[in-house]
């Protein structure tokens, strides 16, 4: 415990993908975004609705606290970029692709 | 980094975002960046689990301890996530696997693989209590264990990462973590 709050309070949404590594995934964590990652875009049905519904759980609490939210999705996952922003729009939560 | 093997890594969740972490228990803004860099150097597949805490209390929930979360409804609730955790798993197992890890946090009440926390006087108005650490996995860890194994999926390697221990020094834990990881890459040697 640190005895301070050092949570930055701003969640970067990204797909399973670019975990791996690479430049937006470094500069995102040099910013102090917290990574949260996208389930991959060919898991198949119904895995894939199960894995997409807890991390919509998560920005959905997020959102309600104040906390910023960023999608940061490559042209690559059309698929997964689709499905993210139905289940946004059906719990009514604004969050911009960036 | 091996090159032609492969290897995954299931990541507590908050080692890729300390804002799921409690008020307090943060060390750093965002993710644990060496840690990262670590699992990306020894080439593995990094798969970040939800956090069953935050996905059941929420951001704002109070600190708790084990004894807290060892109920019926936060058990169930695990094995929800664990049931998708495990999907995921068996979703990159078809690609094979060399080495299957798993990367707790020691001390959690609920992501500790070594080490977790106990304070059976906590209830009540929120307050500080007190707390001790004790030998033992969180809820957490304990129920996917058993979803995995009931699965049928492999048994992951596990290691708590001691965030939540007195007398954290991310130095020490990195050299403890790349032991363990490298372990697992000479196995296949």
């Amino acid at each position: 415990m640190t005895g301070d709050d050092l949570r930055s309070r701003r969640i970067a949404v990204v797909a399973d993908t670019s975990l791996q590594g690479g430049a937006l995934i470094l500069r995102l964590e040099a910013e102090g975004w917290g990574l949260l990652q996208l389930p991959p875009q060919d898991l198949p049905q119904p895995a894939f609705d199960a894995a997409l519904g807890l991390v919509l759980d998560q920005i959905e609490d997020y959102a309600r606290h104040g906390y910023s939210i960023g999608l940061f999705l490559p042209p690559e996952v059309p698929t997964l970029t689709l499905a993210l922003q139905e289940g946004l729009r059906s719990r009514g939560i604004a969050a911009d692709i960036m | 980094m091996t090159g032609r093997r492969r290897r995954i890594a299931l990541l507590s969740h908050c080692l890729a975002n300390q804002n799921a972490k409690v008020a307090d228990y943060a060390l750093c803004p965002g993710a644990v960046s060496p840690l990262l860099d670590l699992l990306r150097a020894e080439g593995f597949l990094i798969q970040q689990m939800p956090c069953p805490e935050m996905t059941f209390l929420g951001v704002s929930r109070w600190w708790q301890v084990r004894e807290q979360y060892d109920t019926p409804g936060y058990h169930y609730h695990c094995r929800r996530v664990a049931r998708s955790v495990a999907d995921i798993l068996e979703h990159h197992l078809r690609e094979g696997c060399d080495d299957l890890v798993l990367i707790g946090v020691d001390g959690s009440p609920s992501s500790g693989v070594g080490v977790t926390d106990h304070g059976p006087d906590w209830g009540g108005r929120p307050e500080d209590r007190p707390v001790t650490h004790v030998p033992g996995k969180g809820v957490w860890i304990g129920v996917l264990e058993q979803v995995l194994a009931e699965r049928g999926l492999p048994r992951p390697r596990m290691i708590g990462v001691g965030l939540e221990l007195a007398g954290f020094e991310m130095v020490t834990e990195l050299r403890r973590l790349t032991t363990f990881l490298k372990a697992g890459d000479d196995d296949g040697r």
